[in-house]
């Protein structure tokens, strides 16, 4: 049998002549490659004595310009401070994990899932420098109300304690091409516009062709909901309130809009992921579009050469705009809470807040008035944001608002795509977030 | 082989198995440890026993009716069900060109290479383009079908259609990837000279695959079922979150896009581990059927 | 009469036939993809990346920062400072900028150096000069247009808009010939996508971390699974094949729910932001085992048994049988794990916050902010991403061998 061997043996010297080699250069090229990323790992970048912070925010390169910019000037106010802006896509799946695992960053970024983190503890309580270092201020008062959480005191009473400053207001409005408006014939959006307005005008704008196929849309959204005084739940998060008839009245209009009217596609859910609406909207189908104040540095830069504007939702029973913020906070978990403060304060400052204008209502009043009303350029009715500045409709900052609004969210998607009547879709979305606030408030009594 | 003593056995074990207990299997029972806590990420864990699974296996009664305590669930392993109905049909096909991209041809390295393009460019931008293909007005599939006179459906806002788009875009960018080449491989191991006796025997081509080629292959198709079940189950995460963001009304909500939310979401980490858990004993449960069902192409021989 | 009926051979060769065809077209669609994306990558930003009748890159009137080959002399050319007769038009076209974009032009030019939100802003007032009407119906400005290229200046009328070039793009002609040398003229195929997102985004670093984290995890894994596979497939010990299950079960728990156990736990160990983070713990998984398992199990014995009884240890069977045989399993498995790491975001994200360490997935996601994407920059960084990946599977394919040349049995 060693014959057998002996052929295995040849065999194998021809198939395998070449692969050592291979496997050598390999082996050299990782070795010399992981030496040399190793060696030139930044070591010792920050002196010893000094404090150092970390700052988490997302990817966006524009606000981390301005991001960079604020925390060099203020590194050359404190030198005994060094600051890290660490940029990171997927924000609050990072920020979770490394709360979990004890490794939290000074300060972050925070948008729409405030409630989440404040209510489970991530954020430093804020209310007593604040007040110390800001007895006057100029911010919108309701605004930074959007930042306060209730918490139980040491002698007993539940008090609101402030949590963060935003140095930013997001809001949803109508973003509309003039061109089109002017060539249909149809007048311009204004301040007071009515829901009558606004169908009359994307009914004229909505073009068909010959085979009855729509080439222009006159909306593409949905007409929010907070105009028709329609609510998720109440403002404790204890009561769902969706199965009213306001929120029935609401669906029932939209599902007008595009069944009825047809002046609109099925709406889908108005979401981050949906980088089409700018080429849409660039390319002439719609006259009319749900806007966010976020779009609006790619609009600035991918609407230059088109002749369009904004408008103001129009009024159905209420009037006002949709809103979220943008805020920098400081962690529970940061190990230097003054120094950090020091740089938090930087970040809802008016130096700060002047430069973020650009995309988001600046939270001081003064900041707001100065950059909206003085606004030139595109689009040129930026300043209706200031003037909606009180009338804003934020999702109640309640605990668990993510789930309760994740599963009412999935009833209207129901009654979009007609699985459901709008009735059917609220009784059980009801329902379920009945038995989600129960399970919730379980789970808090025992932690607790 | 019996010869061999098991201190062999572990010499060869040995530098698998101390990083794999580490670093694998500990994570493991410490996500299984968790189903049986509440954990909201910030705060310790709480011992809560079997409650995770109460509230999500059990039922109540609803006044007289029976309801599910959490009928999302079932509703999204269904959904997850039926988007893996399309397994088979990418197994057939990757079965069917690693046969034929294994016959010697000019060019068959070339066609391997195509076919494996959208495994390599799969992603969230290739991702975003199929989002855009399926658009209902303006999509490219909507108009090519409206060029043959059909009137395309809404697809991804489509409740009936948002599934078979997912399932039609997996099959059309699974079934040259890692399946076809796992089969080339195992086609690869089958000795040629057994196909030469057959031949002369006089089997034909249909003979041929089925006495030889398909039990040959049954341990690489074994492989490929199980991986694409375990895929299968865990499946829909990338597609949920870029494409659908698990909808409309929860149509394209899988079991995996659920654990997501509620284990990111909603700081529900113990449920989260709870549903992972659940999901562990089906997957596990289809795995031994096999095993046993198929028993001979488990053990050695 | 001929007999119409077609014998078995030709029967074969119009089969053959049909599936190549089918083959073709089907082909051809993968590739689509891929097209769009290298095609995109050429794009400016302003096309528009997703209307798949404007696939092919247009030449674009507008400006770009990587138009400019050397800042501060276009700067201070802007700003009249290099002595030409052009001067004069250059000086409308700096009256045109918003004020403090003639700041900033100042500034550069004196500094010698500009950031990139000094770019960007120059940039976008340049571009909005482009888009004034007066600048092309200006005589001067359309003297320099045609002087220097030969384009007549201004529609005749009558003439129909097509036979003219947008003016738009006269616009751009115009700034073109105003500086030439400082500027590349309007093109269609924006090669130089690439050097940006190579060197802005700190991607060539991103490219070696990637290399170098890839090649660990994946010769980790090939090695150490084909060892164990070994051990699973034929020797033969107390509880082996519930220890398989073991390693099997661990696969089917969603990654979802182990990642921030394993964060913790490399957190105790003091590895985060660390390369062995991204490594090691990757390399362990049950994948490569369950597969090269199943693998071993398909060779035949009698090669193995020939070799016992010639006197090999196991490890010489291991050696000398089976990882011959063996080739295009661990090719796959290679290239599966490759890929698998290549591409892997979400793990590299959780467990590493230093952007020195970042692999290229991590890197790539920041083209991506909140609201809008930089279609051309990701596609191009996707394209830098893929490149490697099919080089790998090109050369993976020598290994796909067919067939084992068992002659020696007969011998």
């Amino acid at each position: 049998m060693s014959s057998l061997m002996n052929s295995w043996k040849a065999t194998r010297c021809g198939g395998f002549s070449l692969t050592p080699l291979v496997l050598a250069l390999l082996l050299i090229a990782t070795g010399s490659c992981g030496w040399y990323l190793v060696s030139t790992l930044p070591r010792d970048r920050f002196a010893e004595g000094r404090v150092h912070l970390v700052v988490l925010t997302h990817p966006d390169l524009r606000d981390y310009a301005y991001f960079k910019a604020t925390v060099d000037r203020f590194m050359r106010e404190h030198p005994h401070i060094t600051v890290e802006v660490r940029r990171t896509p997927e924000l609050y799946r990072k920020l979770a994990a490394m709360i979990a695992g004890k490794a939290a960053p000074d300060l972050t970024w925070m948008g729409y899932a405030f409630s989440e983190f404040a209510d489970r503890g991530a954020f430093l309580d804020i209310t007593d420098r604040f007040k110390r270092d800001y007895p006057t201020h100029d911010f919108l008062p309701h605004v930074l109300k959007w930042y306060q959480v209730r918490k139980r005191m040491e002698d007993g009473t539940i008090q609101p304690r402030q949590m963060g400053v935003p140095y930013s207001i997001d809001m949803t409005f109508v973003v509309y091409n003039r061109r089109l408006f002017d060539e249909a014939d149809v007048p311009h959006p204004t301040n007071d516009w009515t829901f009558d307005d606004f169908l009359g005008a994307a009914r004229k704008l909505t073009v068909r062709d010959e085979d009855g196929r729509v080439v222009q849309w006159g909306f593409r959204g949905v007409v929010p909901m907070h105009l028709f005084g329609a609510e998720f739940f109440s403002a404790d998060g204890q009561t769902p309130l969706c199965n009213t008839p306001e929120m029935i009245n609401y669906l029932k209009t939209n599902v007008a809009l595009f069944r009825e009217h047809r002046v609109m596609p099925q709406p889908g859910r108005l979401d981050e992921q949906r980088l089409d609406r700018y080429e849409l909207f660039r390319s002439g189908k719609f006259a009319m579009m749900q806007f966010f104040t976020g779009y609006l540095p790619h609009a600035a830069d991918k609407f230059a050469d088109m002749d369009w504007d904004i408008a103001l939702d129009p009024k159905v029973k209420r009037r006002g705009q949709w809103a979220s913020s943008g805020a920098i906070l400081t962690t529970a978990q940061t190990k230097h809470p003054d120094e950090a403060w020091l740089l938090c304060r930087e970040f809802f400052g008016r130096e700060f807040q002047q430069l973020m204008a650009y995309r988001g209502l600046p939270s001081d009043e003064t900041v707001a008035r100065r950059a909206y009303l003085g606004h030139v350029g595109k689009p040129q009715n930026l300043k209706v944001l200031y003037e909606t500045r009180n009338h804003l409709f934020p999702t109640p900052r309640v605990p668990n608002a993510v789930e309760l609004t994740e599963i009412c969210l999935q009833g209207h998607e129901a009654v979009w795509a007609q699985r459901l009547t709008p009735e059917a879709a609220m009784a059980q979305a009801e329902k379920q977030m009945r038995d989600t606030i129960r399970k919730n408030n379980e789970r808090r009594q025992r932690s607790e | 082989m019996n010869r061999h003593r098991p201190l062999t056995a572990l010499a060869f074990l040995a530098p698998n198995i101390g990083g794999f207990a580490v670093f694998t299997l500990i994570p493991v029972v410490a996500a299984f440890a968790l189903s049986l806590c509440d954990w909201d990420l910030f705060r310790a864990p709480t011992f809560v026993g079997l409650r995770n699974f109460r509230d999500l296996l059990g039922w109540h009664l609803d006044g007289d009716s029976f309801a599910w305590n959490d009928p999302l669930f079932w509703k999204y392993l269904g959904n997850t069900l039926f988007i893996m109905t399309a397994i088979p049909v990418t197994m057939a096909a990757s079965l069917f060109l690693a046969l034929l991209l294994n016959r010697p041809f000019r060019g068959r390295y070339l066609f391997r290479t195509i076919y494996f393009v959208p495994t390599i460019c799969a992603g969230v931008g290739l991702l975003l383009l199929w989002e855009n293909l399926f658009d209902a007005e303006f999509g490219l599939i909507n108009q090519t079908l409206s060029l043959i006179g059909i009137d395309g459906p809404r697809w991804l806002l489509d409740y009936n259609w948002a599934k078979p788009a997912l399932m039609i875009m997996k099959v059309w960018g699974e079934m040259g990837g890692l399946s076809m080449i796992i089969y080339l491989a195992g086609l690869q191991g089958i000795p040629q000279e057994l196909y030469e006796a057959a031949q002369i025997d006089g089997a034909s081509a249909r003979g041929r695959f089925r006495h030889i080629t398909w039990p040959m292959l049954a341990p690489t198709t074994f492989f490929v079922f199980i991986t694409s079940i375990i895929n299968g189950f865990q499946t829909g995460f990338n597609m949920a979150y870029v494409m659908t963001r698990g909808g409309p009304a929860g149509a394209t909500t899988t079991v995996d896009y659920y654990i997501y939310l509620h284990g990111f979401r909603f700081f529900n980490m113990g449920y989260a581990a709870a549903i992972a858990v659940v999901l562990f004993a089906i997957i596990f449960t289809v795995t031994m059927v096999n095993w046993r069902f198929g028993g001979r192409v488990v053990s050695y021989g | 009469m001929a007999d119409f009926t077609m014998t078995s051979t030709a029967r074969r060769r119009a089969a053959n036939a049909l599936s190549y065809i089918v083959l073709s077209v089907v082909g051809v669609s993968m590739l689509i993809p891929l097209a769009w994306m290298v095609l995109t990558s050429l794009k400016t930003s302003d096309a528009s990346a997703l209307d798949l009748s404007q696939a092919v890159p247009q030449t674009s009137p507008r400006i770009v920062d990587s138009d400019v080959r050397d800042w501060p002399r276009f700067c201070a050319a802007l700003t009249g400072r290099e002595d030409t007769a052009q001067n004069e038009a250059r000086g409308k076209i700096r009256e045109l900028l918003p004020e403090p974009v003639r700041a900033i032009l100042d500034k550069v030019a004196q500094t010698g150096s500009s950031s990139l939100m000094d770019r960007a802003m120059v940039v976008s007032g340049l571009n909005r000069v482009i888009q004034h009407e007066q600048l092309w119906l200006d005589p001067d400005m359309t003297a320099q247009l045609s002087d220097a290229t030969g384009v007549s200046p201004g529609p005749s009328a009558g003439e129909p808009d097509e036979a003219q070039p947008t003016y738009l793009h006269r616009n751009r002609a115009i700034l073109d010939a105003l500086f030439t040398g400082h500027v590349t003229a309007a093109h269609r195929f924006h090669v130089e996508n690439y050097r940006t997102v190579l060197t802005e985004n700190k991607l060539i670093r991103a490219l070696l971390n990637s290399f170098f984290i890839t090649a660990l995890i994946t010769a980790g894994q090939v090695f150490t699974s084909s060892l164990a596979a070994f051990a699973f497939a034929r020797l033969h010990f107390a509880g082996r094949d519930r220890i398989f299950l073991m390693y099997l079960g661990t696969l089917m728990v969603p990654v979802a729910v182990t990642m921030v156990p394993t964060f913790i736990l490399l957190r105790e160990l003091g590895w985060i932001d660390t390369y062995a983070a991204l490594t090691i713990p990757v390399m362990f998984s049950a994948y490569g085992t369950f597969m090269l398992r199943q693998f071993f199990m398909t060779l035949p014995a009698s090669l193995e048994e020939a070799a016992i009884l010639d006197g090999c240890s196991a490890f010489g069977v291991y050696r000398h049988v089976v990882l011959p045989l063996s080739k295009p399993a661990l090719t796959a498995l290679a290239i599966i794990t490759f890929m698998g790491s290549w591409r892997s975001f979400m793990w590299p994200l959780i467990v590493s916050h230093s952007e020195w360490l970042q692999p290229l997935p991590v890197a790539l996601a920041g083209f991506r902010d909140l609201y809008g994407v930089e279609w051309p920059l990701m596609m191009a960084g996707s394209v830098i991403m893929i490149v490697p990946m099919l080089v790998v599977f090109v050369v993976g394919q020598r290994y796909f061998v067919s067939g084992i040349t068992v002659g020696a049995l007969k011998g």
